[in-house]
C-alpha cells in the first residue's frame, strides 16, 4: 500500500516537531530542520504524485481485466470506471483512485476465479491475472529503493516505536 | 539467512543442536509462512501509518517496500510448492 501524500508530509513533519528537534543540539542543525518544516508546508500544496506512471498503472490494469473477462465472459462485472476520455483529462488523484478501483477488480477476478462459480478459461485467466500482479510488482519495484532499515535499526539500536498516546 | 549464515550452515547448526533431522521440503514451508506473515506486517504498518496517526516513519517505510516483500513472498511460495 502507497501512503498518501498528505499524510507522509504531514508524519514527516510531526516526527521532526516530536522527535527529531527537540534532541537536536546544535543550534544551526536546529534551525535546518525547522526550515525542513517551513519547505515541506510550503511544498505539500503544491505536490502530487508523478501522473505518468499512474497512467501507466491504470493502463496496465485496464490492459489485464479486458484480457481475463474475454477469457472468463461469465465473471461478475466490476464497478463503472472513468472513461477513455475522463482518464485522458484526470488528475493524480483521480488515476490514483481508478487504479485502486482497478486494483479492486482485479482481487474480485481472482477470487471469482477460484470459487466454486468458475467457468470459461479458468486456467488461461488465473496465468494472466497472475502474470500481470508478478509484472505491475516488478515495474513497482524499478521505483523503489532499497530500503534503510538496517541504517535505522544500527542509529537507534534497534529501538522500539514509541507508544502512541 | 540475512547475511549471517549461508542455509545449509543454518540447517547444519539447527541439526547438531537440536538432533532433529530438518526436511527441506517442511522448511520451505515455513519460510513461505513466515514471509507471508511479514508482508502482512508491512501492509498493516503503513496502514497504521495512513489511519491511526502512528508517527513512526519506519512505518511509511515499510508501506513502500510492498512490492519487494510480495515479490520475495511469490517466489517462496513457488519454491514451496
Amino acid at each position: 500500500m502507497n501512503n498518501s501524500l498528505e499524510r507522509l508530509i504531514a508524519g514527516i513533519i510531526a516526527t521532526l516537531r516530536a522527535d527529531v528537534i527537540p534532541n537536536v543540539t546544535d543550534a544551526y542543525a536546529r534551525g535546518q530542520a525547522i526550515g525542513v518544516i517551513d519547505l515541506l508546508n510550503n511544498i505539500a500544496p503544491r505536490l502530487e504524485w508523478a501522473r505518468a506512471p499512474l497512467a501507466e498503472a491504470v493502463a496496465q490494469r485496464r490492459s489485464a481485466v479486458r484480457a481475463v473477462r474475454a477469457l472468463v465472459p461469465q465473471a461478475p462485472a466490476g464497478a463503472a470506471g472513468l472513461t477513455d476520455q475522463a482518464t485522458a483529462a484526470a488528475s493524480s488523484a483521480e488515476l490514483a483512485a481508478e487504479r485502486d478501483r482497478l486494483d479492486g477488480e482485479i482481487s474480485d477476478l481472482i477470487a471469482w476465479t477460484h470459487g466454486p462459480a468458475a467457468c470459461g478459461d479458468v486456467a488461461a485467466a488465473t496465468a494472466l491475472l497472475r502474470l500481470h500482479v508478478h509484472d505491475e510488482l516488478t515495474r513497482d519495484m524499478k521505483l523503489t529503493k532499497k530500503p534503510l532499515f538496517a541504517e535505522i535499526s544500527k542509529a537507534t539500536g534497534g529501538g522500539q516505536a514509541k507508544s502512541q498516546s | 539467512m540475512c547475511h549471517l549464515l549461508t542455509r545449509e550452515e543454518l540447517k547444519n547448526k539447527y541439526e547438531a543442536l537440536t538432533g532433529a533431522t530438518v526436511d527441506p521440503s517442511v522448511v520451505h514451508y515455513w519460510e513461505a509462512f513466515g514471509t507471508f506473515k511479514l508482508a502482512v506486517m508491512h501492509l498493516g504498518a503503513s496502514f497504521c501509518f495512513e489511519t491511526r496517526d502512528f508517527n513512526d516513519l519506519r512505518m511509511a517505510g515499510m508501506g513502500f517496500q510492498m512490492p519487494r516483500m510480495l515479490l520475495q513472498l511469490e517466489s517462496v511460495m513457488e519454491r514451496a510448492a
